[in-house]
């Protein structure tokens, strides 16, 4: 049955129901528990992506100079404790940078996946029910498809830099971009589970009941294929990051003096090559821990789906004193 | 009979869709702002010259002639002009395609050489060192990001230990670039030139070691897990019973996870023609991928249709390749 019908279909009574249900949300909080505290380097992702957004957040508290003054007087200083991670070449704190890029990348590579899981979800459903129907909205699902396949054999990047260029540089142009190259894979995902859903016995129980397309799309197959789209948006995010801070990096998405990862290292770059490594590294270093971060959270959330793993580790989450006839 | 009939049948399937590539980045391409003939002559130009211009290139017609004309010219092999490089784009992609084909193919043995042995040993032990770093080693080269990577080998091995010459460009300035093939590397050692090849070998080290440690990790994961499900699959179980040897087990077993591991091979090549992109920048390196970068920048987009259209056919090329790989190391394909 589907979830979303289990509060609205005949339970004993309604006082039942609400009980079963906080009996399964303390289950599967005790089984997170219990997912952390065996794998500690998930745990390590979630913590790292806390600490990030909470940084981001708390930025103007944490960070001990404006990221965005340049004092001459001080540029390339190597770290010291006034400057833990050093200025940059025209003087600017490089640990202040670093603290109040995630405000940027992290809220553009949000929101940009944010935009492409909905749109790419919504018609991945869409097409893959009406997936080699006749009729026009078969074939509207099968361009989409094509559109898909084209928009895919483009190089990502190059595809993402020209995309900016046409809409014009800015923080907009890059969210937009970063959402345009994303949707295809949701709009896959969607509808390969879709193709499959639509087969099932309720969803032609639905249909035969005299439902239209639209309510069982929304009630059937959105909720029952959702699942796999969800998993991917954790991983998604920090592949988000990493493309912000490339096209920052080439000089096609956030400028400088906005603080923001990739286009510090891009300023930094000419100082490596003479030997003062901080104001390049220490922004990368973040960049990378942040994405990594949420690669482990994409991580775990594969190993909650794979249901093999997950029993293994629900037996041992599950309280001791089950009697087993 | 029936292989022959299944290829040419993708075959033909590509045409529209190399259309749809075509179509998609001109539609790109005149949706951006701004009048090519005037950004071509310069603020100084008259209205006459510019009308004129207008007229040579086809832009007083419209959109649809238009791209009718730019589909004619391109059967011809003409990709247009780069006012950056005043060059036909051909002429300039037959020289910097095959500079990051030699940088993405050496990258991606390089992947290889570490993927597939450490795949193989973290599939096959639980325990260990060699089994945390094949488990971790996936997501960390997931997270870094390669233009950074490049960066940190650029000061640890040219800045710091001074191992590697200057990290720009493809050979020394001073010397003249091989001609032979497109690879500097097989050119200079097929015209004997050992100098030549030395300063190649040196530029390619510091990119190459970038693409190959971040690329590793794809295959690794690959190697890993299709390893893992034929050790336990009921082939390799009827062998352990039988008492083969555990090395002939692992033989077959790799064996039978190869196809796999050729399909991760045939997506990265595709992707990484494109997604080398920003280690070509940090070195200079002068590849398509730069060279279609600069032209978006400086909206020059002759080269950035061109380069598209050059990378989408590369991964055609393979993809067809790689199904013909699959024949001949699959034998139940064939049937």
């Amino acid at each position: 049955m589907p979830p979303a019908q289990a509060s609205s279909s005949a339970a004993p009574s309604p006082h039942a129901a609400r009980r079963s249900a906080r009996a399964r949300s303390e289950f599967a909080l005790r089984y997170f528990v219990q997912l952390l505290r065996t794998h500690p380097g998930y745990a390590a992702g979630y913590l790292i992506v806390v600490i990030v957004s909470a940084v981001a957040v708390g930025a103007p508290l944490v960070a001990p100079h404006s990221p965005i003054t340049a004092d001459l007087s001080v540029y390339l200083q190597p770290p010291s404790i006034s400057h833990p991670f050093g200025t940059d070449g025209t003087g600017m704190d490089v640990f202040s940078r670093v603290i109040f890029a995630p405000r940027v990348d992290l809220v553009i590579a949000m929101i940009g996946t944010v935009i492409s899981a909905v749109i790419g979800i919504a018609f991945g459903a869409w097409g893959g029910y009406f997936h080699e129907t006749s009729g026009p909205r078969g074939f509207l699902s099968n361009s989409m498809m094509r559109a898909a396949d084209v928009i895919q054999a483009f190089p990502v990047f190059v595809f993402a830099i020209a995309l900016v260029a046409v809409i014009g540089q800015s923080i907009a142009s890059v969210v937009f971009a970063v959402a345009f190259v994303n949707i295809p894979i949701y709009l896959r995902l969607m509808r390969s589970q879709a193709l499959s859903i639509r087969r099932m016995r309720y969803v032609e129980a639905a249909f035969v009941s005299g439902m239209s397309d639209l309510v069982i799309v929304r009630r059937h197959i959105l909720p029952n294929a959702i699942a796999p789209a969800l998993a991917h948006l954790s991983v998604n995010v920090g592949w988000s990051i990493l493309l912000t801070a490339g096209l920052s990096f080439v000089g096609a998405g956030v400028r400088a003096p906005t603080p923001e990862w990739g286009s510090m290292i891009a300023m930094g770059f000419p100082n490596v090559m003479t030997g003062q490594w901080w104001p390049s590294v220490f922004p990368g270093l973040a960049l990378a821990v942040t994405v990594y971060g949420f690669a482990l959270i994409g991580a775990s959330i594969e190993f909650m789906a794979d249901p093999r793993r997950r029993r293994a580790l629900a037996n041992a989450a599950a309280p001791a004193p089950q009697a087993k006839s | 009979m029936a292989i022959l009939r299944y290829l040419g049948g993708r075959l033909l399937f590509l045409v529209p869709q190399m259309v749809g590539i075509v179509l998609v980045g001109f539609i790109l391409i005149k949706a951006v702002p701004g009048d090519p003939a005037t950004l071509m002559l310069g603020p100084m130009a008259t209205p006459d010259s510019i009308a004129k211009l207008r007229g040579d290139l086809g832009l007083d017609k419209p959109v649809t002639t238009q791209f009718l004309i730019y589909l004619k010219k391109l059967a011809h092999g003409d990709f247009g002009t780069s006012w950056q490089t005043t060059q036909p784009v051909l002429e300039d992609l037959k020289v910097r395609f095959p500079a990051t084909l030699e940088l993405v193919t050496f990258g991606l043995l390089l992947a290889l050489a570490i993927g597939i042995p450490l795949g193989i040993v973290s599939a096959v032990r639980k325990t260990g060192f060699l089994a945390k770093l094949g488990d971790s080693y996936g997501l960390v080269a997931g997270a870094l990001p390669d233009f950074w990577l490049a960066l940190i080998l650029i000061y640890v091995f040219y800045s710091v230990l001074g191992w590697v010459s200057s990290p720009i460009g493809r050979i020394d300035i001073t010397m003249v670039p091989p001609t032979a093939t497109g690879f500097y590397t097989l050119g200079s050692l097929l015209e004997g030139n050992w100098a030549a090849f030395r300063s190649s070998i040196q530029h390619l080290v510091l990119p190459v070691a970038t693409l190959g440690l971040i690329n590793a990790g794809p295959i690794l994961k690959m190697t890993q897990s299709t390893m893992q499900r034929m050790l336990q699959s009921d082939f390799s179980e009827y062998e352990r019973l039988c008492g083969l040897p555990e090395r002939l087990v692992m033989r077959h077993a790799l064996r039978n996870a190869l196809p796999s591991v050729v399909t991760i091979v045939s997506v990265l090549y595709g992707f990484l023609i494109g997604g080398a992109v920003l280690v070509e920048i940090v070195f200079s390196w002068g590849g398509a991928g730069q060279y279609a970068v600069q032209g978006v920048l400086n909206s020059d987009f002759n080269p950035v249709l061109g380069f598209v259209i050059f990378s989408a056919l590369f991964s055609l090329v393979v993809y067809f390749t790689v199904d013909l790989v699959y024949l001949a190391i699959d034998p139940r394909i064939r049937h």
